[in-house]
Parts: structure tokens; sequence; C-alpha cells
């Protein structure tokens, strides 16, 4: 190799091995919401008599446990008693039997503290995941009441707040452990807040002559009282409010990743904390399916109802998942809840059905997120699509003898421009249709349907073999009794001249030798006999077969896309 | 140490060093990353059904067919009887074999009166033998030698129908059987089938003897109330198909209401 070409290939390898600096990548964010409670001596620590009971005797019961308890932990911790995973429930349950006792039970103050966590953990190089942003919102309160000879103490305190959650000060920590055969997590929440409270102690003693109270406003709290009628000065014995903290900590496997457990401390109050951690906050709907058939339900006032659910992640959100639903016939859904809010409601429209066949079809259900404390992303809309019953009468003709297919097809293409000059006959059995033009020239300008649907959907066209279904079956009717409305004008445009007679026979007009209502002189056009009555001898009337043709040029499927009849074109039924 | 040798041990050394640090990029065990599997998780869950493709039509072969003609839904019935002959995808003779079991089937399991089929003046099981035997001579010639062997292997009612679809199709031989048909049988779906079919004889010395049992056939008794979407009417199905035959092999009618003459008779 010539040296000449030695730098060319240094500086290619090195342009090869500059590697582009790789994209900064978002670092993995979860998010976490925690709810945290206690219930009893100890969940609130305001008031002289709570400090004397709970600080006093439970304090001493909370020391002697724990130097009790560090010998059988120490033991059962040997022997594998606590198991693979202690959690602070099962040490908690160790720790309070070794001196068994319930102070819940024994001492006359009740106390009860929330505290709910929403928080946003950030995955540090090192894989550990930090607190990078989170809120605590939390309620306490607590009472007490010793009465005796004379002498009676009282607390009531109760405070409430919030406040965001500092990364420099509070610890939350998720850790993964990815080296057994299951991956394990371990969630730690070490936070504290400032618990301003607000309420009054009094003690008071020796039939009054002896009263000592303090007050709290905001947590600022003050002393002060009286000793055989000379005042105690009132005086500020704390000016900043207390701080509490919530301390938790868990390790699981990933299933856990949602996790309740209660137990009770060392105080005996009954602890309960309920968390769980997700990647997003997000809702998907579980009930109705996508593209789901919705039909309306059968009775005139019935309108249209159904069950709406969604999976929401995490499920504490729920209450915030609001529902909303177009408007139906020009009516706004009615909920159950009324406020439209939940992962599972119900949901109705008052009847009648609507009056337009475009109410119908495709519709979609919206979701939002309203109020939350966490950014939760609302799931697509649901689409659904309405149908009507066809063969139901529930439709807002006054008579409740119209059935649905009727009133609403009469809207669509199917009736081919004449809904105006079509009247449904609910007594005729025999015919899928008829026109009485020849019988009455006073009736020629309109034809009238028959029940379509009492034996089968479906049609054959018996002279051409035609099979049609549904509003296509409707449509060839329709093309069919029309046809003979414009033969009618076409061939008698002086009207029929038929002679009754009191048998009920009657004579043909003098132009229809044959009696099959084709005047003669038109027969041959269509390829019939003037002579014979069935001129193809298929078992019809010479005047049928123009129509049976006619009606074949309805093209099948014309009409599916504004056929919202269940069953039907687009009901999958 | 040759300059060249130092050089070639520099540029060795930077190829590993360049193949080291890719096999560390690539193989290096990684962050696990679990917002990428609960999101793959979460999308599973929510996975909706595969979007449908849309399917062809399916378009029935023999055996489908031959499941249709049984089908115990009277139009599917009808649809495919009358459809057959448009299916030139089909052999004749197959199809021809189809209509023939579809005939045999119908007489000897006669479709219900009920429903009937509106505006007809036939009964169901009437207007569909009507509908196969029209298919039967749709088919033409091809359809001759399946039918005559279905005719030879057939009895009775089906037999009779068979041979009306022979002499529509040009088959002289089974003329003086149809003949008695048109007058003798007790069928008057058979009778006007017969009837009709005699217009086909071609033959001079046929034509004669089937103008004689035609104008026979003009007194035929059978009379029928029925209704359509216009109105009653009374019709004589028998007579009218003689009627139309007569035309058609050149006879002069008169009609009178109900009543038919041939003129010069």
């Amino acid at each position: 190799m010539s040296h000449r070409w030695l730098p060319v290939l240094l500086a290619l390898v090195l342009v090869l091995a500059t590697a582009p600096p790789a994209a900064a990548k978002e670092p993995t964010l979860f998010r976490g919401v925690a709810h945290y409670t206690e219930n009893g001596p100890g969940a609130g620590t305001d008031g002289i008599a709570t400090a004397f009971l709970v600080g006093g005797a439970g304090g001493g019961v909370a020391i002697a446990r724990l130097q009790s308890a560090i010998g059988p932990l120490l033991s059962l911790a040997a022997a594998g008693g606590l198991g693979d995973n202690p959690s602070i429930s099962s040490i908690s349950d160790v720790i309070s039997n070794s001196v068994p006792v319930n102070l819940a039970g024994m001492l006359p103050v009740s106390g009860y503290y929330d505290a709910r966590l929403v928080f946003t953990l950030e995955q540090q190089p090192d894989g550990l995941f930090t607190l990078q942003e989170g809120s605590i919102a939390w309620r306490v309160n607590n009472g007490a009441e010793i009465l005796g000879d004379g002498t009676s103490i009282t607390d009531q305190f109760s405070g409430s707040g919030s406040e965001p959650l500092d990364p420099e000060e509070d610890d939350i920590t998720l850790a993964f452990d990815f080296s057994g055969e299951r991956t394990m997590y371990e969630l730690t929440i070490d936070v504290d807040h400032r618990q301003p409270t607000t309420g009054e102690s009094t003690w008071v003693a020796a039939e009054g002559a002896f009263i000592l109270w303090t007050r709290s406003r905001d947590g600022v709290q003050t002393m002060g009282g009286q000793t055989m009628g000379q005042e105690i000065p009132e005086e500020i014995i704390h000016s900043e409010p207390q701080t509490r903290g919530v301390y938790y900590s868990h390790r699981g496997p990933l299933s856990e990743l949602r996790h309740m457990e209660t137990y009770r401390n060392l105080l005996d109050a009954q602890v309960l904390m309920d968390y769980e951690i997700y990647d997003e906050c997000s809702a998907s709907v579980t009930v109705p399916e996508p593209d789901a058939r919705l039909t309306l339900e059968t009775c005139y006032q019935c309108g249209l109802e159904g069950e709406l659910e969604a999976d929401v992640l995490p499920d504490v959100w729920a209450e915030d998942l609001v529902w909303k639903l177009p408007t139906f016939g020009g009516k706004e859904a009615t909920f159950d809840p009324e406020d439209a809010t939940g992962s599972a409601l119900r949901y109705w429209y008052t009847g009648p059905a609507p009056e337009s066949n475009s109410e119908f079809g495709p519709r979609a259900i919206t979701l939002s997120f309203e109020g939350s404390e966490a950014a939760c992303r609302a799931p697509e809309p649901r689409r659904v699509r309405i149908f009507f019953p066809r063969d139901k009468h529930n439709n807002p003709d006054p008579s409740g003898r119209i059935p649905n297919w009727f009133y609403y097809w009469k809207q669509t293409p199917a009736a081919q421009g004449h809904a105006g000059a079509m009247t449904y006959d609910e007594d005729c059995t025999d015919a899928y249709g008829y026109f009485s033009g020849w019988s009455s020239a006073a009736d020629s300008s309109g034809i009238y349907i028959c029940p379509l649907f009492n034996s089968g959907s479906s049609y054959t066209n018996p002279v051409t073999g035609k099979f049609s279904r549904g509003i296509d079956f409707y449509a060839a009717i329709v093309r069919h009794e029309w046809t003979h409305l414009e033969n009618y004008h076409d061939w008698w445009p002086q009207g029929y001249r038929a002679t009754d007679h009191d048998d009920g026979s009657w004579d043909p007009d003098p132009a229809d030798r044959d009696k099959d209502l084709v005047r003669d002189s038109r027969e041959a056009a269509y390829g019939l006999s003037s002579r014979t009555q069935d001129s193809l001898g298929f078992g019809f009337r010479d005047s049928e077969y123009p129509p049976y043709l006619q009606m074949d040029t309805w093209a099948n499927g014309s009409a599916d896309r504004q056929d919202w009849a269940d069953p039907g074109k687009q009901s999958g039924s | 140490m040759k300059a060249r040798q130092v050089i070639l041990i520099v540029v060795v050394l930077v190829a590993v060093a360049l193949l080291l640090a890719l096999a560390y990029r690539f193989l290096r065990p990684g962050t696990r990353d679990l917002s990428g599997a609960i999101d793959q998780a979460l999308a599973a869950a929510q996975a909706t059904t595969a979007v449908s493709m849309p399917r062809p039509t399916p378009t029935p072969g023999l055996e489908a067919l031959a499941i249709l003609l049984e089908h115990p839904d009277y139009n599917l019935r009808l649809s495919t009887a009358l459809g057959l002959p448009a299916r030139e995808d089909l052999p004749p003779g197959d199809r021809a074999e189809l209509l023939a079991t579809a005939l045999a089937s119908e007489i000897q399991s006669p479709s219900p009166a009920e429903p009937p089929v509106p505006e007809s003046y036939l009964d169901p099981s009437g207007v569909l033998r009507l509908a196969i035997l029209r298919s039967l001579v749709a088919l033409g010639p091809d359809a001759l030698a399946p039918l005559r062997e279905a005719a030879e292997g057939a009895d009775g009612a089906a037999r009779e129908h068979l041979l009306i679809a022979l002499v529509q199709l040009g088959d002289n031989e089974a003329l003086p059987e149809v003949r008695t048909l048109v007058l003798d049988s007790e069928d008057p779906v058979v009778r006007m089938a017969a009837a009709r079919s005699l217009a086909a004889g071609t033959a001079e010395a046929a034509r004669a003897e089937s103008i004689i049992v035609l104008t026979a056939a003009l007194e035929d008794p059978y009379r029928v109330a029925a209704s359509d979407s216009l109105g009653e009417y009374t019709i004589h199905p028998v007579r009218e198909q003689a009627a139309w035959a007569l035309e058609a092999l050149g006879v002069a009618l008169e009609r009178d209401g109900d009543t038919f003459t041939v003129e010069g008779y």
C-alpha cells in the first residue's frame, strides 16, 4: 500500500468511528396516585386530652411495643417467618401483637387523617425513578373527651389543605429489580407537609375554678385560661403549624403496581394505603363496542337506551370522566348518574323515535376528563350506529299503525320520489302492493304498499328471477306499483271503462277484449297478445308483466347507505 | 520496525476499537423501559377486531345450486331456477340435470299453498314448475339429451313435465304423449303447459293434429278466481294457453269474454 493513501484511510476510519450524536431521549416518566388514611389514636394530635392520652398512654405502649418486638422480628426474619417480601402490614402486625392491647378501643380519643398524593416520577440514569413533581391534599380531624368529678377535658380540631411536593425535601422513589426470576419493584414514599389546623381544647377543673385552654387558628396555637378568677393571659405557644409526614414502603412484583393494604400502626390507628403507578392516565371505552349496533327500543314512548362503560387507568380518575352523547331526534340524552360522569353509567333518550331517517346511522360518543389533577388523555370518540327496529311501529306517526320501515324508507332513494303518493295499507295480506286506478279513477294518483315482511324478508321476481331483500324488496315493489300507475295513465288516458255487474263480475273496457287491462292496441309493443290474458304463460295477467320487467331496473344496493333498519342492509342481521 | 508496519498496526487497532464500540453499543444490557411494555400491553388490550376485508360475492357452484334448489325458502328456489339459464359458466347438461331434479322434487313435495305468490292465479307449486320448465327450455338444444335421459327414467307427473319441455325444445317424438296431456291430465298446470308447448311443433302433419287438440282445449272447464294488484278477475288458464298456441300456429281466433272461437271451425 502506498503511504499517500494512509491519511485518507485514517480519515475515513475516524469519520466512521465518530457516530453522530444520538438524539436526546425524553426521560421515561411514570405517574402515580396514592391514598393514605389513618383512623384512630394519633391520626390527629392537637389538644390537651389527645396529647395527654396519646402521648402518655399511647406513647408508652408504642415504646413498649418497639422494645418487645425487636426480638421476635429478628427471630422471624431469621426463620423466614416474614416471608420473602415483608410488608409494612406484616411488620406492623408483629409489633402490635407484642403488646396485645387495643389503644383505639381503650382511649377516649378519635382521629382521622386522609392524604391523597398525585406525583410524577422521572427515571434517572441509574434506572431509579425519583420524584419530579406532585402534590398532596390532606384533611385531618381529632377529638377527645375526658369527664370526671368536676373535671373535663375536651379537644376538637380539624384542618385541610393541599400543597405541592418538593423534590428537594420530599422523597418518592420507585426502583426496579430485574435480577430475579420475577421483576420486582420497591416504592418508597416519605413526604411531609404543613398541617395547619383550627380548633380548641379546654380543660376545666375544680368545678370551673381552673380553666385552661389552647386554641389553634390555621396552625398558630395560643394558650390561656383562668385560675381562681385570675385570668391567665393568652400567649402564643406555637407560631408555625406543625409538620405532618406520610411514610410508606412496599416491595412487590410488577403485578402489584396497583396495590392496597391495611394495617394497625403503633398507636392502633387503622391505616389504609391504596396506590397505583401507571405510565399514562387514560381511558378506553369498553361498552359500547366500536361500531356497535344500537337499536331503538320497541315501545312508542321508549327511546334509545343503553349502557356506557370505560376502563380508566388509574381508576381513581374515573369520576372525572365525562361522557357526551349526540342529540338524537333533537333530544338530549339523560344519564344515570345525572352528571354523566364515571366509568359506568346508563343513558336514555325519551321516545318517540325521531322524525327523520337521517337521525339514524353513525354517531360519535365523546369523552373527556374534566377537573382531573392529572393530565389524562381522553379516548378517541367511540363510533356507534343507531338503528330502528324494522317491523315495529314506534315512529312518530300518530296512528301507531305505520311500521318503521315504511315510515323511514319513504325518506330514502328507495321511495324513488313517490313518498307523497304512497299509502300504507295494513289490511292487505295477499299482495305486496296495489294500484286502484283501474277500478276507481279517482284513486289513480297514488299507490298502496302492503305489509312486506309477514312471511320473510326476501322476494323473488317470479318473472325474471331477480332476488331482493329488505329495502331493495321495498324499492322493487314501489317501482312495480308505480309502473302500474304510469301504465294506467299511458294506456287509459280517459280512464278504464269497465262495466260492473250485480253478481260482482265485470266486463272489460271495449278496448281491452282479452280483459287483461292492457289496451289491445298496445299489447304488441310489449310482446303480448291482444287475445289472451296471460300471453307469457307464467301464471299472471298481461298487465303484470311490464311492471315485473320494470321492477328489475331497480339496482339492488342503491339505498343501502340510507337503510338504518334492523334487520337491514347495514345492521349485520 | 518499518513505518509501513507501524501504520498497519495503527489501522488494525483503530478498526478493532471501532468494532468493540459498536459491539458495546448493541450488546450492552439496556435500561428496561417499562413504559414501552405497558404501551404494548395496553395497545393489545384495546385492539379492535381486524379490519374486515370486502368479500367477493360467492358464485354458487353446482353443489351449492343443488342445495339452493332444495332450500326451504321458496323465493330462493324460484330465483335459483329462473337464474340457471344465465349461468353459462356451467355446462347446459349439468344445469338441465339440476332443473330436472328440482322438478321431480317439487312434484314429489309440492310447495305449500300458503303463502300464495302475490298476483299469480296459480298456486306456488304451479308458478315454480312453470318457472323450471321455462328455464329448461331456455337452455336450448344442449338440454335435449339429458332431458330425454331424465324422461326415460321418470314416470308420472315428473315425466309429463319433462315431455312438455322436450316438445318445446323441438322434440317431435314426445308430441303424441303431450297432446294427450292437454286434454287428459288432471293437473291444470300440466294441461296449460302442454297446450302452450304444442305451438313449438313445426311439421305440417304435427301442426294439424295439434290444432285439433288445442281447439278442443278451448273448452277446458278449469276456471280460477284470482286477484292481483289491480283487482279481482277470473281466468281459464288452459283455454288461454291453448288460444295463445293456436295464434302462434297461425290460427285465427275470436274472443268473446272467456269463450274462444276458431274461425273456420
